[in-house]
């Protein structure tokens, strides 16, 4: 986890050149067809692309599937009353390599006998949405506060300078475990939450939350030299000149011309919080069972590592497949916005 | 021991257990010995693993029963001790023989024995067992231990009312009256209570809350990671929350006929921080240390599989425990049918199969275990199948005329396993189409919440053990309203519980124990807790069992 | 360059008294006593009362911050409420500067407990910081010089990899199968040189260093090759290969220096964060460093621990941003600081 925000640094930062070259004009086509067309002769971009999309799919299918009783995440099949699929004496799923069936197609949680293919399709869905909401909140917030630093300058830029160090100094896997007990409270307490399945709502929110807190200035830092270049170009003079509100300027004239890097830094961003989802959750911050995450579905896996290596294994595999591609595609994208770059 | 664990998980059998491994594991890294109950060497060392922090060291503040046996005991004489065997009666230990009673419970004294040292060389005296029972009354610095046992019986004004007008050696407060409510005459010590203490003897063979203390060694809140010994180990170095110690054999150890401690290795080290499942996976490899480690966590439940195979049958004991795990019902907030009908849906079988199987509960048919004297089973669980009856549950809501399904919510303390348990309960419930349970899962602040006398929790869950073998520590401590709810706490009676007659059925056991008449105890005991129109006779429970395994190469 | 130096110490003094202010009021404003928890579960009034005072928590969270701050600068003595020391003198815990508070948890100063867990994970920083350094800059160059072939993209995509899976599966696995399983590596338990001198010491930290570095690796290895590749196109780069300089030369002495100063960016500004302990390594591992220390004291939610903490990671890293500034001006001669 010390990693994922640092990291997400490192990619945005360091690895993209600043400066204009992603609106670079060649007469007849615009740059976002030119990009798609680039985006689409790559491969491993189109790859990765497919797996996302797919994964996309998956996850807001899943409360449907279950709805429907198609995945069934829930029941209990370790009793003669729920169907015997767990042996009492060791606890384990009955038959080989975990209880995989016909029915159960990746096997069944030892102990109670629930099926993990189910878990595991909806603990995408809860994994993705807090990844999600997460990125969505960290890019939002810190675009708009590194567009108003980089366009006004002078003594806002400054204090908002001033803060963005402030809050890169917070230690932030230690403040997001310390602040997880008085902060899910007081969510708790503030929104009047009925307790129950609702309170994963809460234990998730908070994870958006810190997430969001702890991330936005990284973004901020990042838009704040995009719009420095921006700044000086003809079309924002223009506006200044006519008398535009700040307003106006900021969110008419600057913000679309964001759209690329935003973009790539969002899709840089969600998979460091899928990680990072998973990494909290092994730290006991985040969404509890029985509604699944990916990240609760490895930690209550990882007693069983060598007793049922496979139930151990399949979570892990997910993220890391969901991790990877989501990266392929962040790196496909900025490749295809800005051709100069050399990967 | 009564007190429930944060992970509810270390359970106790270490009086069985130390035996076991101290009688086992006497030989050298690497000498093939025969394994449990086979020929005991001396020397070599003795890894201790677990996975907790051990919160206190210092006597007084210990109240885990498994510390005390594997840990404390190693350390800490006092008056008297258990035997290593079934055998429940007590052991002279520091004291000359087992004690006597005196004015009908009231009045217990000991004579000292002068051969006994501490690890300095110097002589443990009445008086330091004075001074360490003295110890339980500073409520502001040690906390933790069984105090409550010596506050509330202890002869001293207002100890009676849970406020004594003692408050320690640290402040002296208050001390004229101690000293005429506990005293040293020669070597004799003579303890004074307000009411009958019948089980004193019991009480101190299995705590430590009459243990010996040295004045000059009590640094108050500072002494409670260290150790001073006067039995067969002592601390080498300092002893490290996170990590543990290392104890070393005490040359000054004195006198011992017990016959319980054979404090067979040289070393015995302490190693915390680890969880179970490495710790056995270590042992299980049996490679280097591992061959003369045993842990204080029991088997986890993901291991079962490997029993068998990876470990062999014979390396392998499950003991019960004296825990017994229950459901507890708000009585003030469900309607007694509607507690009825969900105790007698309740799939025990499938809130077992949950938390690990056959091997790790028994379904418990009283919530006094079986091992503790005094015991009968239940008879209104008779007719329950283990899996729980949806048919008898929906006469009983029916004749009661109560709407299905009804909303019920299930409160517990969150933690990887619970969640599980909780689920499998939530899942027998509602598959009877009667409830639609609601999962309310909480951090540690649950402990604290139960007590909380306005709580709105409707079923929560809880754990308990005899404190020493009496029923005389489970029913009263748990359901006796009395005592329990009062100054803004539920104490453990986090049901709400207040039943008069059962109150009465209490009494009558405690006069019968006074008077030395078991039978008549017993039978009070039974009588109030087995009674069917009480809400105490329907808690589900479940007996906890403890398995271990030992170090294969010793 | 001194001013500047003087300048940024400043900043960086001004800046921690503000983060430590918000830590503060984030905590002492939270709905959670955290007395309740130092007090224990059977905590009754009077005994609350007493662990408030003892730890100064009975004050206003602005009055406490001084005490904070105050204890840093010129130490404090515990407990905190003076009637208490009086009436126990012999209890009294001396707490000198730079006080970073008491642990009644622990019965400890946190000085203490961080000088007992400060150099483990300082270790396991240092170890790990070797492995990822050396591992990603040559695979890094490895995969430039080979741009496009299929060892670029397997050593990419095997980082990529790598890093993708969470990194407690890695350690798990690692620990659970290749050190205790398979037997193939002793578990790791940390040893002191001190104890048993620096082979020991190395061995026992290379398996939880590599599970570190593993996180890290991708983005060094990414990055390197990157930069290389960036820095091949350059004019000095191609003027040094028309001028004749052997490639070797080119390689490390133009394309890599300039490859150079963004690394130590990141990797002084990861190191800085490492110190702080590798929460999750240590966990899994059982390391008792500075990450484990707060999971622990999170746990019991042992306020002046966390707080402690908190503020002494905060100060390595901005420490470690002040280092690094300098130290991009040394490197990179076209950097001027004023």
């Amino acid at each position: 986890m010390s990693s994922t925000l640092s990291d997400l640094e490192t990619h945005a930062i360091e690895e993209h050149p600043e400066g204009d070259s992603l609106a670079t004009k060649v007469a007849g086509r615009s740059p976002t067809q030119l990009a798609l067309a680039r985006f689409r002769k790559d491969k491993l971009s189109m790859a990765a692309f497919t797996v996302v999309a797919l994964v996309f799919i998956a996850g807001i299918m899943a409360p449907f599937l279950v709805m429907s009783g198609f995945l069934d995440p829930t029941s209990f099949h370790n009793t003669s009353r729920t169907g015997q699929l767990i042996d009492p004496s060791t606890g384990l799923a009955t038959g080989k390599w975990g209880g995989i069936s016909g029915d159960h197609w990746l096997g069944v949680e030892p102990g109670t006998g629930r099926d993990v293919l189910s878990r595991m399709w909806y603990g995408i869905t809860f994994s993705l949405a807090i990844a999600i909401s997460g990125a969505l909140f960290t890019v939002t917030v810190g675009t708009a506060v590194g567009i108003v630093a980089g366009a006004s300058g002078g003594f806002v830029d400054a204090a908002i300078g001033r803060c963005i160090d402030l809050v890169l100094s917070f230690p932030v896997t230690l403040m997001l475990l310390a602040l997880s007990s008085p902060g899910v409270v007081f969510l708790d307490e503030t929104l009047h939450v009925p307790s129950g399945p609702n309170k994963s709502f809460v234990n998730g929110l908070y994870v958006v939350l810190v997430l969001g807190v702890f991330g936005w200035p990284y973004v901020a830092r990042l838009v704040r030299g995009q719009v420095l270049s921006l700044r000086e170009r003809e079309f924002v003079e223009a506006a200044k000149l006519i008398g535009a509100s700040k307003f106006r300027l900021y969110f008419k004239e600057i913000l679309p011309n964001l759209w690329a890097p935003v973009l790539v830094i969002f899709t840089i961003t969600m998979p460091t919080y899928v990680s990072a989802e998973a990494a909290l959750n092994f730290l006991g911050v985040g969404i509890k069972p029985p509604t699944p995450t990916l990240g609760n579905l490895l930690t209550a896996s990882d007693d069983y590592a060598t007793s049922a290596f496979l139930f151990f294994l399949f979570p892990a595999f997910l993220i890391m497949v969901i991790v990877v591609s989501f990266n392929l595609l962040g790196d496909g994208i900025r490749d295809a916005l800005d051709p100069k770059g050399n990967r | 021991m009564a007190r429930i664990t944060k992970r509810a998980l270390a359970a106790t059998a270490g009086i069985v257990m130390l035996s076991t491994t101290l009688a086992a594991c006497g030989g050298d890294e690497g000498d093939n010995g025969d394994g449990p109950g086979g020929t005991a060497g001396k020397g070599g060392t003795l890894y201790v693993k677990a996975e907790d922090a051990i919160e206190h060291l210092d006597p007084h503040r210990t109240y885990i029963g498994l510390h005390i046996n594997m840990l404390a005991r190693t350390v800490t004489r006092g008056l008297l001790t258990q035997s290593t065997t079934d055998d429940p009666a007590p052991i002279p230990d520091i004291a000359t023989d087992t004690g006597t009673m005196a004015a009908g419970g009231k009045e217990w004294s000991f004579t000292i024995r002068d051969d006994v040292k501490w690890e300095d060389g110097e002589a443990v005296t009445c008086e330091d067992f004075r001074y360490g029972y003295s110890r339980n009354f500073a409520t502001d610095v040690i906390t933790g231990g069984p105090s409550f046992y010596p506050l509330s019986f202890t002869d001293i004004p207002g100890a009676a009312e849970g406020a004594p007008e003692y408050s320690g050696p640290y402040t002296e407060k208050g001390q004229d009256l101690y000293d005429k409510a506990v005293t040293c005459d020669g070597n004799t010590i003579t303890y004074r209570f307000n009411k009958s203490w019948p089980d004193f003897n019991l009480a101190v063979a299995a705590l430590h809350f009459a243990a010996p203390y040295r004045a000059d060694q009590d640094k108050g809140d500072k002494s409670n990671l260290e150790i001073f010994s006067n039995g067969p180990y002592k601390l080498e170095g300092e002893w490290d929350k996170e990590s543990g110690g290392t104890l070393v054999q005490n040359e000054n150890y004195g006198a011992d006929d017990t016959g319980t401690r054979k404090a067979l290795p040289d070393k015995i080290v302490f190693q915390l921080g680890d969880k179970a499942e490495t710790t056995y996976e270590e042992i299980i490899a049996d490679a280097g240390p591992a061959k003369t480690t045993i842990s204080f966590n029991r088997l986890p439940a993901s291991m079962f599989s490997q029993i068998g195979n990876e470990i062999p049958e014979d390396r392998y004991l499950n003991v019960a425990s004296p825990f017994i795990d229950y459901l507890w019902f708000n009585t003030e907030k469900l309607d007694p049918a509607l507690r009825q009908a969900l105790a007698v849906s309740t799939d025990r079988e499938a809130w077992i199969n949950a938390s690990g199987g056959e091997r790790s509960y028994k379904i418990a048919d009283s919530i006094i275990n079986p091992n503790v004297p005094g015991y009968a089973p239940n008879s209104v669980w008779k007719d329950v199948p283990p899996s729980g009856d949806a048919d008898q549950a929906k006469t009983i809501l029916e004749d009661a005329g109560i709407d299905t399904p009804v909303k019920v919510s299930l409160q517990y303390p969150q933690s990887e396993g619970a969640d599980k348990q909780a689920a499998a309960l939530q899942d027998s419930w509602n598959s009877s189409g009667l409830f639609e349970v609601e999962l309310k899962p909480e951090g540690d602040v649950y402990y604290t919440n139960i007590q909380k006398p306005d709580h709105d929790y409707e079923i929560g869950w809880a754990g308990w053990g005899a404190d020493w073998n009496s029923p005389s520590t489970v029913l009263p401590p748990l359901f006796d309203s009395r005592a329990n709810i009062q100054g803004g706490s539920l104490g453990q009676d986090y049901g709400k519980y207040r039943g008069d007659e059962f109150n009465k059925k209490l009494d009558e056991a405690s006069i019968a124990a006074g008077a030395g008449d078991d039978a008549a105890r017993d039978k009070a005991y039974q009588e109030g807790g087995h009674d069917p129109r009480q809400r105490r006779g329907l808690l589900p429970a479940r007996e906890r069992a403890v398995q271990l395994r030992l170090g294969l190469g010793c | 360059m001194l001013a500047y130096l003087v300048r940024r110490l400043f900043a960086g003094v001004i800046l921690l008294l503000v983060m430590t202010l918000v830590v503060f009021m984030l905590f002492f404003a939270s709905p959670v006593d955290p007395v309740q928890f130092s007090c224990g579960r059977n905590c009754s009034p009077e005994l609350k009362k007493q662990t408030e005072k003892a730890l100064g928590y009975d004050k206003p969270a602005v009055v406490q911050w001084k005490d904070f701050v105050q204890g840093i600068a010129v130490g404090r003595d515990y407990p905190d409420d003076p009637e208490l020391r009086a009436a126990a003198p012999e209890l009294v815990t001396e707490c000198n500067a730079p006080c970073f508070g008491y642990s009644t948890f622990n019965t400890k100063t946190v000085n203490e407990e961080i000088a007992e867990t400060f150099p483990i994970s300082l270790s396991l920083a240092i170890v790990a910081l070797i492995i990822w350094l050396t591992g990603g800059v040559l695979l890094g160059v490895t995969a430039a010089l080979t741009k496009g072939s299929i060892l670029d993209r397997g050593l990419v995509g095997a980082s990529l990899i790598l890093y993708a899976f969470p990194t407690f599966f890695i350690g798990l696995f690692a620990l659970k199968f290749i050190a205790i399983k398979w037997g193939l590596w002793d578990k790791p338990v940390y040893t002191p040189i001190a104890e048993g001198g620096i082979g020991e010491w190395l061995y026992h930290l290379l398996m939880p260093g590599a599970v570190l570095a593993a996180v890290f690796m991708a983005a060094y290895v990414r990055m390197t090759r990157a930069f290389v590749l960036e820095s091949m196109t350059e004019d000095y780069i191609r003027t040094a290969k028309a001028k004749g300089v052997r490639p070797r030369i080119v390689l490390f002495k133009h394309t890599m220096r300039a490859a150079l100063t963004p690394l130590v960016t990141m990797t002084g500004l990861d190191f800085a964060g490492l110190m702080g302990g590798a929460i999750i390594t240590e966990t899994v591992f059982n390391f008792n460093g500075l990450g484990k220390l707060a999971v622990d004291a999170n746990k019991v939610y042992d306020l002046p621990t966390i707080i402690g903490l908190v503020v002494l990671l905060a100060a390595f890293v901005i420490i470690a941003n002040i280092i690094v500034d300098v130290l991009y001006a040394v490197i990179d001669p076209r950097v001027r600081l004023g």
